[in-house]
């Protein structure tokens, strides 16, 4: 007998239900959680190690996420907050899963915020929820102005905007008024904060942005 | 690129589901993808030939029905597609628009036969699932 079966499920339904069970496990640990999205070389790390030592009372870690190699997590060690590198082995993005047996690696018990760096794509890293409280995506102004537009899904299911290498602006035609345009058209109650890792500028207002929302949702 | 993650997440919750109700064999399955989902069609298929290899659903068609991205203005409630030049509503401009389809990323069905499904127990008790004979 042939049959069919409605099924009306999210493919990605598994991973969703591991996501919420790492959110309500951060929840009860007390600890605020933001996932980094960017292309590759957008500026993720560099953004976490200008950042991290600007947090006066918010105790941060890191999971860094990379598909080959560790040296995201040795540029961060210098830190001395707890660390830990998913290295994907050829896996474009991180989920739920993998966050998951990180976390076993971790001693979580003096943090309040912590940082999962994605895999640098904007594309795949998109649908995967890893129980975080805020989604962070980054885009550099050598990455040009039509970046939401070819990305939606990343820009979307992000809360906040970071725009960074602002430095580089007078050498390239990047039209920022247009991107932040087509930021709001997509999201109107987006956050976005421009920076530059290089000169400093930005990093402070995010930071302090940053930590003011790390201790207002706790 | 993570196309192969998504068939085999896919096909972890079909052969769950299709185990319990005792469908041995997969036929068909049909899946929605939105445009702005992230994922690309070609490589769903590409996946899928791959990893249902020597698995009861080695066999089955896979039916893709690919949703259009839409965006409809919060002002006048017009309907539309997202242009190159960006989300703004072509009848009054407004900017103040909702993408309400183009991220799915759904199973919508499966068929599947040689189960037991006409007897007793593996029809009873599935909330998210109906089941229709064909």
């Amino acid at each position: 007998m042939s049959v069919k079966v409605v099924v009306g499920k999210d493919i990605l339904a598994v991973n969703r239900k591991r996501a919420e069970d790492l959110r309500a496990r951060f929840k009860q640990m007390g600890i605020k959680v933001v996932n980094m999205l960017s292309s590759p070389g957008a500026g993720k790390t560099s953004i976490l190690e200008a950042t991290i030592p600007r947090l006066q009372k918010v105790r941060a870690a890191v999971i860094e996420g990379d598909v080959a190699t560790t040296r995201d997590a040795e540029r961060l060690s210098h830190l001395g907050i707890p660390l830990v590198q998913i290295t994907t082995l050829g896996a474009c993005h991180l989920d739920a899963s993998m966050v998951w047996k990180a976390l076993e690696e971790m001693d979580l018990s003096r943090v309040d915020l912590l940082f999962i760096e994605n895999v640098g794509n904007l594309v795949c890293p998109a649908s995967f929820d890893l129980g975080e409280n805020l989604r962070v995506v980054v885009l550099s102004v050598a990455e040009g102005t039509d970046k939401p537009a070819k990305y939606p899904a990343a820009f979307l299911s992000s809360q906040v905007v970071l725009i960074n290498k602002m430095d580089l602006v007078p050498y390239t035609d990047f039209d920022l008024e247009r991107v932040l345009g087509e930021v709001r058209a997509m999201k109107p109650d987006m956050k976005t904060f421009t920076m530059s890792c290089r000169t400093g500028e930005g990093i402070d207002r995010w930071a302090e942005w940053l930590e003011k929302w790390v201790r207002e949702s706790q | 690129m993570h196309e192969l993650s998504l068939i085999t997440a896919m096909m972890d919750l079909i052969l769950k589901d299709a185990q319990s109700r005792g469908i041995r064999k997969i036929t068909r399955v049909e899946l929605k993808v939105g445009e702005f989902s992230g994922a690309y069609p070609h490589a769903l298929r590409e996946a899928f030939a791959v990893a249902s290899r020597a698995t009861p659903m080695e066999e089955a068609e896979l039916v893709i029905e690919e949703v259009p991205a839409e965006l409809r203005c919060r002002e006048c409630g017009a309907v539309f597609r997202p242009s190159e030049t960006g989300w703004a509503c072509p009848s009054c401009r407004s900017q103040n628009v909702l993408l309400q389809g183009g991220l799915e990323l759904e199973i919508q069905s499966y068929h599947g036969r040689d189960g037991d499904v006409g007897q007793g127990r593996s029809r009873q008790g599935y909330s998210s699932g109906e089941q229709e004979e064909s």
